[in-house]
């Protein structure tokens, strides 16, 4: 039964060569499918590593905005055209601001110092030291700066207290020799309030 | 009279065999690395998981201490995976940090603004060891000398290997290093 036999003459050597070519383009695209998937990792790894980095950022503006607090507020104040040296309090209360005379020289002088740079030794430099040196070149390429300190919100409450909501933006970079990227970039954002009240 | 030629020949069939052997090396690397691969990818993100928790961890739940955490370690195995991991912290000297002075007029009527204060406004390095303590929170400023610094470096370092190989070589060929920061807020 089945093909005649002149038909099966000579079919085992191209039917060994078939299978062979079959699972030869199997086995190549699982390899081509695992090196784009390993691709994908490491690009979500060093991603991961530069929120950290910016997360480092969102720290060091959260720290001097609570050392410098009161800069900070006039300098949201200013940037939003209200008047720094008015104390609210009874009936002086901030009712209205002038958008003509809103300035962000403060605020850009605020922000100026809040880059991984500017501590010192440079960040880079802290990354290469220690026990556990960073074993990828490229460190230089690990960086932070905060972006952006915005004022979106300004009132007054019922208490007498004047509230700031300030959006602050940092940026974290980060770099892997394995990935084919030169580098990549993460921005993470928070929000604060800020009140002044007199008491 | 002959018997006519009926299926393979041996000699096909021997040809075939060896052609089949030849292929089946390379195939089986193929298999083999493929697996390995994968085996070890998973690994790797176990292990990074691992380290993103144990940062978030770091970073938003532990009290600032970094005198505590600095050179803790410890082994541990995560799903597949086993890991040795290390923390470094190291506390940043302060910097005279960048702020400014505005120059005094009296209040502006509502609030405001009625003057032009770009010419008004002055870039200064504010020294914190000097600032006023009462224009800081209660929380106050630090010390540089008691090495109280509010601002601290953390390096992660996580090296793994997939459970069952035993070669401790392993934990040294691909560490995750994550770094970050934290501010005594």
């Amino acid at each position: 039964m089945g093909w005649p036999a002149r038909l099966r003459q000579g079919m085992a050597v191209p039917l060994v060569l078939l299978f062979c070519l079959v699972t030869f383009t199997f086995l190549f695209s699982m390899v081509s499918s695992r090196n784009r998937m390993r691709k994908q990792t490491l690009s979500t790894h060093t991603q991961k590593k530069a929120y950290y980095m910016a997360q480092g950022g969102i720290q060091q503006a959260l720290l001097k905005l609570r050392l410098l607090h009161r800069k900070a507020y006039d300098a949201g104040a200013i940037s939003r055209g209200v008047c720094p040296f008015l104390n609210p309090y009874e009936n002086n209360v901030v009712s209205n601001a002038n958008p003509d005379r809103a300035t962000r020289k403060a605020l850009d002088i605020f922000l100026s110092d809040l880059k991984s740079t500017s501590t010192s030794p440079d960040l880079s430099l802290r990354l290469t030291g220690g026990t556990y040196p960073i074993p990828n070149s490229g460190t230089t390429q690990w960086k932070y700066e905060v972006t952006e300190f915005n004022v979106d919100t300004y009132y007054m409450r019922s208490d007498g207290s004047v509230k700031e909501v300030a959006h602050i933006k940092a940026m974290g970079y980060a770099f892997d020799p394995r990935d084919l990227v030169p580098e990549r970039r993460e921005l993470v954002e928070k929000s604060v309030e800020l009140t002044r009240k007199i008491k | 009279m002959t018997r006519p030629a009926i299926g393979m020949s041996f000699i096909e069939v021997m040809i075939a065999c060896l052609i089949l052997a030849l292929a089946i090396i390379p195939i089986a690397d193929f298999l083999g690395f493929v697996t390995r691969g994968t085996k070890e990818d998973k690994c790797e993100t176990e292990a990074m998981q691992f380290a993103c928790d144990l940062m978030d961890f770091i970073l938003m739940k532990m009290p600032y201490d970094p005198g505590a955490l600095n050179g803790s370690s410890s082994t541990l195995i995560r799903g597949s995976t086993d890991i040795r991991y290390f923390i470094e912290a190291t506390p940043i000297p302060w910097n005279p940090v960048k702020s400014y002075d505005i120059k005094y007029h009296d209040p502006c009527g509502g609030g405001a603004e009625q003057h032009d204060l770009n010419a008004d406004i002055f870039p200064i390095d504010e020294r914190l060891e000097t600032l006023d303590k009462e224009m800081v929170d209660q929380a106050g400023i630090p010390n540089p000398s008691a090495n109280d610094f509010d601002l601290c470096d953390f390096k992660l370092v996580v090296e793994w290997k997939p459970t069952g190989v035993a070669d401790e070589n392993e934990f040294k060929r691909r560490p995750i290093v994550l770094y970050s920061r934290k501010a005594r807020l």
